[in-house]
Parts: structure tokens; sequence; C-alpha cells
């Protein structure tokens, strides 16, 4: 019969599917013949190298399952994850460095507490009014403050260098560094006693760093571009 | 009722530590596979999922059995001799 020839019985016998008839036969035939039990043997090693190769063709099939159940229920990736979070912390940086940047925080910022640095004059009306200006200072009033801090004009050149500091920075707050106010901020910066001096030069400074004009020019112009589309 | 199919196995299949295969033989087994046709790897593969010779001949859109059989014939001599030479060029 032609199916019972060699080559059919190591197919059965590979696939498992020989008759133990058959196999007793085969068996047999290899204990006699070496040429037949090496053929049998390199058969074995070719079928092995077949289930290795359909093992890796599951491991492919699983895999892409894997895929499309994580598409279908919309599972995103672990670097997604971590992509997201770093786009929110830098965006929560920028947000930050473009309110620091602000010239109001900046003013505020700077605010010399009277209590530190300035003697004031024994007249109480002088000590009212400065107490006013800088009320209003604290609260953003800043054209109220810089009408008071204008009135408090006096001999002493640290009360003087006092008001005109918190007269500048008020400016500041309305108006941001314009070219008048760096200008004015400049001669200030020469003129001035401590810490006075070094504090104006500390804002000059600022307003020309790379700094200030990406986080905070950049990001207004910008954003002003955005509003009128966002509304 | 449904019936499950009955499961057959290879000549050492139900011995799962047969199939563990080391790295070597792994790289020799894949290399060996990697080096044949598509159509080959395609017929063997159907032939190890015990598919008969007339199903493979309608999947390959082959004339009939004789000619599936004949091409799984070949195709199988030559993984034998692949794996063989890979045996060969290792030792």
């Amino acid at each position: 019969m032609e199916e019972h020839t060699l080559p059919y019985w190591i197919d059965q016998y590979l696939l498992g599917t020989i008759s133990p008839e058959d196999r007793k036969q085969l068996e047999e035939l290899m204990a006699v013949d070496p040429s037949v039990a090496e053929l049998v043997n390199d058969s074995k090693e070719a079928y092995k190298a077949l289930i290795h190769a359909r093992h890796k063709q599951l491991r492919e099939k699983l895999r892409e399952l894997d895929k499309d159940d994580m598409k279908q229920s919309g599972f995103a990736p672990k670097w997604f994850g971590w992509f997201a979070f770093f786009i929110l912390l830098m965006s929560l940086y920028v947000y930050m460095a473009f309110f620091y940047f602000n010239p109001s925080a900046i003013a505020s910022r700077n605010f010399i507490h009277p209590d530190v640095n300035v003697s004031y004059p024994t007249r109480p009306q002088f000590q009212e009014t400065l107490d006013d200006a800088n009320e209003a200072f604290l609260t953003k009033d800043y054209q109220t403050a810089i009408v008071l801090f204008e009135s408090l004009t006096t001999p002493d050149s640290i009360q003087n260098a006092y008001t005109r500091w918190h007269i500048l920075l008020a400016q500041l707050a309305l108006e941001g560094p314009t070219s008048n106010w760096k200008v004015g901020m400049e001669i200030f910066s020469r003129e001035a006693p401590e810490p006075f001096a070094s504090r104006a030069g500390q804002l000059t400074t600022l307003f020309d760093s790379w700094t200030y004009k990406f986080f905070y020019v950049r990001m207004r112009d910008n954003l002003s571009a955005i509003k009128p589309k966002l509304i | 009722m449904v019936h499950d199919v009955e499961e057959k196995y290879g000549y050492e299949e139900d011995n799962p530590d047969a199939f563990i295969f080391s790295a070597d033989e792994q790289l020799r087994f894949e290399t060996a596979f990697s080096s044949m046709g598509q159509r080959c790897q395609e017929v063997l593969l159907l032939w190890l999922n015990q598919y008969s010779m007339i199903e493979i001949a309608q999947k390959m859109s082959l004339s009939n059995d004789a000619m599936a059989r004949k091409i799984k014939f070949e195709c199988f001599k030559k993984l034998k001799e692949l794996v063989k030479s890979g045996n060969k060029t290792q030792r």
C-alpha cells in the first residue's frame, strides 16, 4: 500500500497519529537499520524546528490580540502616562513662571516693609500718610499709592529713596517695564542709598534677562493672541 | 450538545519538557525555518496543525491533495537539511 511507506510512518509518528502496530514496526526497523534511525532522528529535529516556529507564531498572535484588547479598552501605554505627566509639569512650570515674572507680582515681592529699613520723621501726620500709602500699595491700589508716596517728600535721603522706590514699583505694576520706567529706575539705582540701589540694579537686570522675555513677554503675547479666539 | 474537539499531540508533545528549547536550539531552529520560503513555511505549519492534505490543498489553492503531499514532502526534506546543516555549523 502506497500510504504505508517509511515517510508516511515517520509523518504519523511525528504527529502522534501512528497506530501501535505501525509504531512497533517502525521502531523495529530503526533498531536494525541505522539509516532509518538517522532519518527518523533528522525528522524529529526538523519537527522540533516546526514546533518552535508554531510557538513563535502563537506568541505573535497572542501579542496582536493583547494589542487589540488594549486598543478596544482604551488603555493607554505606560509611557503615555509619563508623557502626560511631563507635559502637565512643564505647563505648570510655565504657568508659574508667567505669574512669577508678572510686573505686578514683581512689584509686590519687592515691597520693603517700613519697620526694617526706614527711619520715620516724628510728625504723626507723616506717619499716617506713610501707613496709608503702604496699605494702598499692599492692597494693589497702585494709583492711590503713587499719589500718597509722592506727597511724602522729606529732607531725609533714605525716606525719599523709600518713597521713590515704591512709586517706581507701583508704576511698574500699572504699566510694566516701559522705557521711561527703565530710565527712571537706572537713575534711581545710581543715586539711591543701599539697599535700594542694589535692588534697583537687580530689577533692571531682570527685565533684560532672557527668562523674563521668554516666560513673560512671549507668553503674554501668545496668550493675548489666543484670547480673542477663545472668546 | 457540543463536544470539545479531542486534541492530538505529536510524538513527544505530551511531554512538555521535550519542547523547552535551549537558546542555541531556538536560534538554530529559527534560522532554519526562516531560511525557507513563505509557501513552505505555510504548508509545514498547516501539516503540523494536523490539517489533512485535502485541506492544505484547498487552503493553498493547489490542484489536489497529491500536490500538497509532494510540496509538504519537499519542504520537510529541505527543513531537515537546513536543521542538519545548522547542527554541523554549530559543531
